[in-house]
């Protein structure tokens, strides 16, 4: 077996995970992307790719490496603002403000920057988020804080409504199952910043009865942004364990038991997933599979597969924080043969030992880059609701071939 | 103030033109970078992985797809992180690279700076003597910081790579003729093998290519050649200091179409027939003295200044009452201008110039039609892979060759651009 290198791990996994994200747009709002071109490039072209474009929505001050010696970041900063008030075709309402690991480096004070932007422009709100991945090792990483960030003007509304605003994913990525479910509890509408056409609406996200989660990133930001308006959270997962995912559908039919008729009894569906799994298990017949953090919450699921008799051999992290976290040690402690490599990010775990040749890889870019020839063809997805994990266990069941497997360097003669 | 864009993205970084530039040689890349800056190469600036490898624009590439890509062997950043900021880094990157040579092999390293190793101080030149100690392979340290254009990477990278492999030259090849400076930010998706063909079937032996499409055994004998041609500006750049140390004359030309192609043969043998210097004046008196007629529209092409003066050629090719301008945001090279031609600072300088001329229409960019000043309908799209990355690698213009599928070629655009406006 080959081992793997960070280098190329951290390169494959690129390739395939930065490109062609934006975050959403904001009604109202201006993003202002700020540092040398190195570092903004490929933001301004996802809001370009955008539905929409970029312009008007986002612009970007190339602040260099002299401005920043001289402390100059702030003036341009402001100066930047005042220019855009004058030549956007609407005076935005809010802007969201990207500094870089450079500004963290050199101490560029967001405070006082965030007190004299108010200051300056009292009619406006502003919010200043580092996109900073220098930081990853300690502490989370950027994208979780940028998508925090959207919601950082939603003020708590009254009175409260039937309303659900989906943290995470677009509504679409909810699935059928989960849509017809908070219809029959209820709950409607569904609400999410990819589908605000106004600042009306934007605002209507803090007037929801709950607040519900998809990914780990918008289970964060959930959290966060519920926390702060005081409407209660529920994390739909991705959960792997069906029970745990009927859990969390009962807290939701709680949440809307003012609403709902008659609350929902899960346990069939929970019972009809379990089987998909315990099938799904079955099928791999002692096959080693190797997973990564690429899979959502990917230590849940190994945790769940090998309750179930499959024979998971490593799950390889890509940022030290992912092993720190107590639901990952709950895992590891419970799963003591299971192997947790750094493989990317970090210089600490370079090479993966011990990946069995004939081993099967869940997601394909990650067999390509282990050369292993077969892959369960879960590609970051997210599986939602039971449907979503019977999705998944016939994904499992039903391994992929990976063509021309490589590492590192692709299709080299 | 000019350091904000309101309708242009970010320009490819210095770093991006670098790793460009030394992508096809059997190397391991090493981009010394927290994350956003790999990402940004490798998702806006390096179609040619993503026609070799897994990405999206598999099909992007009809000459690759399918095929095999020669390709570096490994590229991958560094994972700057805050301990490193606090202790340095360099121990890390030396291993790191030691690691990937005796994991993927090669023939050549590079540890390409971004901005937080230029703002640390990181030791660059350091790293490349002690990876090279430890391997034995040339480890080059490209000292570019993320805040200078792609262009100027590409210059530094080449400047590196001969400066470490390039031999004094025992012999020179009468009709040996190197391609320098040649990127996909420049040139587009598609390599220059229709270049080399070109080269090829005028009677020239297609000697070292500096940058895409180049062999690192090639580089030894960069300094055999009759005459450079340089493709891009960068390439009139790095051939300015093939001049200085090899003695080797030059001629800029990309053989962007059919016109520009005549006029580059021409040139190159003019100047192996001693006909012509070569010597960095470069727009000999036959082409000053072209028909230049006031008579017909003005028209500005904004581009890579090499590519956009053989769209030049190749538009007074059709129509020589034609008022041509060319502009760029990246490097001018005052030998291959013409009066007329501007070097832009940014998207406001090409509003202001757009503003203060009279120019009937645009050659450039798609992404330019959103600067003021530039009317949509006028704009005839010629893709610069270097401002608008990743949005054209699907549908961006063959220089070579002809048009082929999606991708136009450069001929078809010209022909198309001067039937309209007759």
């Amino acid at each position: 077996m080959q081992s793997l290198a960070v280098a190329g791990a951290l390169f494959n996994r690129q390739l395939n995970e930065g490109r062609g994200r934006s975050p959403e747009h904001v009604p109202g709002s201006h993003t202002l992307y700020v540092g040398p071109a190195a570092c903004s490039r490929r933001h301004v072209l996802a809001t370009s790719e955008a539905a929409g474009g970029s312009r008007g929505r986002a612009s970007y001050l190339d602040v260099d490496d002299v401005d920043l010696a001289l402390g100059r970041t702030e003036d341009l900063l402001v100066e930047a603002v005042a220019e855009l008030n004058a030549a956007l075709p609407e005076r935005p309402r809010y802007w969201f403000v990207w500094l870089r690991c450079m500004h963290e480096i050199a101490g560029v004070d967001d405070a006082a920057l965030l007190d004299r932007l108010h200051r300056t422009y009292s009619d406006q709100r502003f919010q200043i988020t580092h996109m900073n991945p220098v930081s990853m090792e300690y502490d989370r990483i950027p994208a979780p804080r940028l998508q925090l960030a959207r919601y950082a003007f939603v003020e708590e509304g009254q009175p409260r409504d039937r309303g659900v605003t989906l943290v995470g994913v677009p509504p679409r990525m909810l699935g059928a199952e989960l849509r017809e479910l908070l219809e029959r509890l209820g709950l409607g509408p569904l609400r999410a910043i990819g589908a605000c056409a106004t600042p009306d609406d934007y605002q209507a996200l803090g007037r929801s009865a709950a607040v519900i989660s998809l990914g780990d990133m918008g289970a964060f930001a959930a959290q966060s942004f519920a926390a702060r308006v005081g409407i209660p959270w529920v994390d739909l997962g991705p959960w792997y364990d069906p029970d745990l995912l009927a859990a969390r559908l009962a807290e939701l039919a709680a949440l809307a038991g003012a609403f709902a008729a008659a609350l929902p009894d899960f346990s069939a569906q929970a019972a009809r997933a379990r089987e998909a799994l315990v099938r799904a298990a079955a099928a791999l017949d002692g096959a080693p599979l190797v997973l990564d953090t690429r899979t959502p919450r990917a230590f849940h699921l190994a945790d769940v597969l090998l309750s179930l008799g499959a024979n998971i051999t490593h799950v390889l992290c890509r940022q030290r924080a992912e092993l720190a976290r107590p639901r990952t040690a709950e895992v590891c402690a419970r799963w003591p043969r299971l192997r947790t490599p750094l493989c990317c990010g970090l210089y600490a775990g370079l090479p993966v030992e011990g990946v069995d040749p004939g081993a099967c890889a869940v997601g394909e870019g990650l067999a390509r880059e282990l050369g292993l020839a077969r892959a369960v063809a879960l590609n970051g997805e997210m599986p939602a609701g039971f449907a979503g994990l019977g999705a998944l266990a016939r994904l499992f069941e039903r391994p992929v071939d990976v063509a021309a497997a490589t590492v590192g360097k692709e299709c080299r003669a | 103030m000019s350091s904000l864009r309101m309708f242009l993205p970010p320009f490819a970084a210095d770093y991006a033109g670098a790793l460009a530039a030394l992508y096809d040689y059997d190397g391991v890349l090493a981009l010394d970078n927290a994350m956003c800056c790999s990402t940004n190469y490798l998702t806006c600036d390096e179609p040619r992985r993503a026609a070799g490898g897994a990405g999206r624009a598999a099909g992007a590439c009809p000459e690759t797809a399918g095929r095999p890509v020669v390709g570096p062997r490994a590229v991958f950043g560094t994972g700057i992180r805050s301990a490193d900021v606090v202790f340095g880094a360099e121990d890390k990157v030396v291993e790191q690279l030691v690691f990937a040579l005796r994991r993927f092999g090669g023939q050549l390293a590079a540890v390409v700076g971004t901005p937080i190793p230029a703002m640390l101080g990181t030791d660059g030149t350091g790293i490349a003597s002690r990876v090279e100690a430890a391997t034995g392979v040339p480890c080059l340290n490209v000292a570019t910081t993320g805040y200078a254009a792609y262009d100027v990477g590409v210059v530094r990278a080449l400047d590196a790579l001969v400066g470490r492999l390039g031999e004094k030259p025992a012999r020179r090849g009468a009709t040996r003729v190197n391609v320098v400076g040649a990127t996909p930010l420049d040139l587009g998706t598609r390599g220059i093998t229709g270049l080399t063909g070109l080269l090829a079937a005028g009677g020239f032996e297609v000697g070292c290519a500096l940058g895409m499409g180049g062999r690192l055994e090639d580089v030894p004998r960069v300094g055999e050649a009759a005459c450079n041609l340089a493709v891009s500006a960068a390439g009139v750049a790095v051939a300015r200091r093939l001049q200085e140390r090899f003695g080797t004359p030059w001629v800029a030309c990309a053989c962007a179409g059919v016109s520009d192609t005549t006029y580059g043969l021409a040139r190159l043998a003019a100047v192996i027939a001693g006909d012509d210097p070569g010597d960095g004046v470069c727009v000999p008196a036959a082409e000053q003295a072209a028909p230049r007629g006031c008579a017909g529209a003005r028209v500005l092409v904004v581009h890579d200044q090499v590519v956009a003066n053989g769209v030049r050629r190749d538009l007074l090719g059709l129509a020589p009452d034609l008022q041509v301008d060319v502009a760029s945001f990246f490097a001018l090279a005052p030998e291959v201008a013409r009066p007329g031609d501007r070097a832009l600072c940014d998207e406001r300088g090409l509003a202001e110039l757009l503003a203060r001329t009279p120019y009937g229409a645009v050659v450039g960019d798609p992404l330019l039609a959103s600067v003021p000043g530039v009317d949509p309908a006028r704009l005839t799209p010629l893709p610069h892979l270097a401002v608008s990355g990743r949005l054209s690698w699907e549908n961006d213009v063959r220089l070579h060759g002809g048009s082929d599928g999606a991708h136009r070629g450069v001929d078809e655009v010209v022909r198309r651009f001067a039937e309209a406006l007759a």
